[in-house]
């Protein structure tokens, strides 16, 4: 038995058990020692299900003894963000209103990493409501600093290898910026890749669910098990769903579009350099990258994504927050405020800015393999002053494409930074395989973080 | 992209912003409506200021057809 085995990425995870060096039980047991040793410093999990896990872990060993034909992920460990279903465990959304509550279903998603064999370790923090007021959770790179959010719990238990992989949300920029925080990989898949039945919802026009994990590989093997329509999600259209590790091996993209202008004056003077220092190492490596700017300017992509998110919000929430508006946290209280104020012909211009912007970014890529942006405009914020400004992943959320982040080092407070790739809808084998050159070729790789502070 | 514009009372936009919600939902006026209205009211300025055509749809555009991206 390996001794570290918690230190498995999950696609190394995979390939140790069918070589017979590792057990499904091994694997979450390590991983199980890991969490008890930094959970009380890094608090990221709402549940840790001990029995549960190691149950299912016996369970798929079992099956692997007998030769039994298992599914694709037959004994991978993973957690959920706490607005996810996962059938018997405790959902509450970091809200008091959902105290105790335990959904008798899993989740689309869920339901399908269990077919796959998949082994729920547990449940992580997500912020109230998936909004943006901190949670308790702490970046394990440094614990005074966020793990983002509203992810929190997702991003910060893969970065400290408590787990392989953990999904998450994004309705702005809640999976790509706590990846980036976090230091570790994330897809935020096209609009409607996978279907959002069985979690809490932020905005139906907006709610993507998100992969967080340490290689774009791992993303890939947990895609092509979640992806693909769903009765319960009519945004999730029947678009095929590929094998998405066997396609995405890796490939080096030929033409990239480089949003420099339209960030650059937001961002950090150290995201600008590491970014200059990205695209320049891409263009060394026969990339052709050219500069462009977004066809809407920032502030009115922000306007149209920020009034139609607080409009759904409010719709989702309107009569629970009107009873029990005191149990609202102050960020999810403006956000269902704002919805409450917005004038129905403003919210379909928003929404009719977002068909313009979605077909002007269809556009992009027929021309482009690749658009380029920082995920995040600087490091991380004190954990307990913000989860930090999404506004660099607000675009791709709004117009539905895919993007992925990938750690590119540390800045000077050794803190991580992230690079923002973007692809053309339902092109996820492309981007990841894009991602996975720019992994293998350029050493954009996730290291695990040893908490300190 | 050509220009819009606003033609209401933009003095008394955020007031009237509160003021509705109050109506039609029941929300309290207190500093966390003033504030929220004053962001709302800024908001809905900058997408007055974006021109539509009549015909443009809020309706996103259909997803590719065969899974491997739109060109």
């Amino acid at each position: 038995m390996l001794t570290e085995a918690w230190k498995l990425t999950l696609s190394e995870g995979l390939d140790q058990m069918a070589e017979g060096k590792l057990s499904a039980a091994e694997w979450t047991q390590s991983l199980i020692g890991r969490i008890d040793a930094l959970e009380d410093r890094v608090k990221a999990w709402t549940q840790v299900d001990r029995q549960g896990a190691l149950a299912a872990a016996e369970k798929a060993d079992t099956l692997r003894t007998a030769g039994e034909v298992q599914g694709s992920l037959a004994g991978v460990p993973y957690a959920a963000k706490d607005i996810i279903d996962i059938k018997g465990l405790r959902r509450e959304a970091g809200s008091p209103l959902y105290t105790g509550y335990v959904p008798e279903e899993d989740a689309a998603c869920t339901g399908r990493l269990r077919e796959a064999g998949a082994v729920a370790l547990g449940k992580v923090v997500t912020t109230q409501f998936a909004n943006r007021d901190p949670s308790i959770t702490r970046n394990p790179w440094n614990l005074d600093r966020s793990p983002g959010g509203s992810s929190s719990g997702s991003a910060a238990a893969v970065g400290a290898g408590m787990v392989p992989a953990a999904l998450g949300s994004q309705t702005t920029g809640s999976t790509l910026r706590p990846a980036a925080y976090c230091g570790v990989m994330a897809l935020k898949p096209t609009y409607g890749r996978i279907p959002r039945s069985g979690i809490v919802k932020v905005s139906w026009n907006f709610d993507h669910l998100g992969i967080i994990a340490r290689s774009i590989e791992d993303i890939a093997r947990l895609l092509e098990v979640v992806s693909g329509p769903d009765p319960g999600d009519q945004g999730a259209p029947d678009v095929v769903v590929e094998k998405y590790a066997e396609t995405s091996t890796p490939r080096k993209p030929r033409r990239a579009l480089f949003y420099k202008s339209d960030f650059f004056p937001r961002a950090s003077d150290e995201v600008a350099e590491r970014m200059l220092e990205a695209t320049a190492l891409l263009k060394e490596n026969g990339v052709q990258v050219e500069e462009g700017m977004l066809s809407l300017n920032l502030d009115q992509i922000h306007a149209a994504h920020f009034l139609g998110r607080c409009v759904d919000s409010a719709t989702y929430h309107e009569d629970m927050f009107i009873e029990f508006s005191d149990e609202y946290a102050p960020s999810v209280g403006m956000t269902v405020t704002t919805g409450l104020m917005t004038p129905a012909v403003h919210y379909l211009k928003a929404m009719r800015l977002q068909a313009r912007f979605t077909e002007a970014m269809d556009a992009v890529f027929k021309k482009y393999d690749i658009v380029i942006l920082p995920t995040q405009l600087e490091a991380p914020p004190p954990w307990e002053e913000s989860t930090g400004d999404p506004l660099f992943n607000e675009q791709l959320t709004f117009s539905g494409h895919p993007a992925v982040t990938l750690p590119m080092g540390c800045g000077a407070d050794n803190m991580p930074l992230g690079i923002q790739l973007g692809g053309r809808r339902f092109g996820e084998s492309d981007l990841l395989a894009a991602a996975r050159w720019c992994e293998e070729e350029l050493g954009w790789r996730s290291e695990i973080a040893e908490p300190i502070g | 992209m050509g220009e819009g514009e606003f033609r209401g009372d933009a003095d008394r936009l955020e007031s009237q912003i509160e003021e509705m919600a109050h109506v039609v939902y029941g929300l309290p006026k207190n500093d966390l409506s003033k504030s929220v209205a004053k962001n709302v009211a800024n908001q809905l300025l900058i997408l007055s200021a974006i021109k539509f055509e009549k015909e443009e749809e809020p309706i996103r555009p259909l997803p590719p057809v065969g899974g491997r991206g739109v060109n």
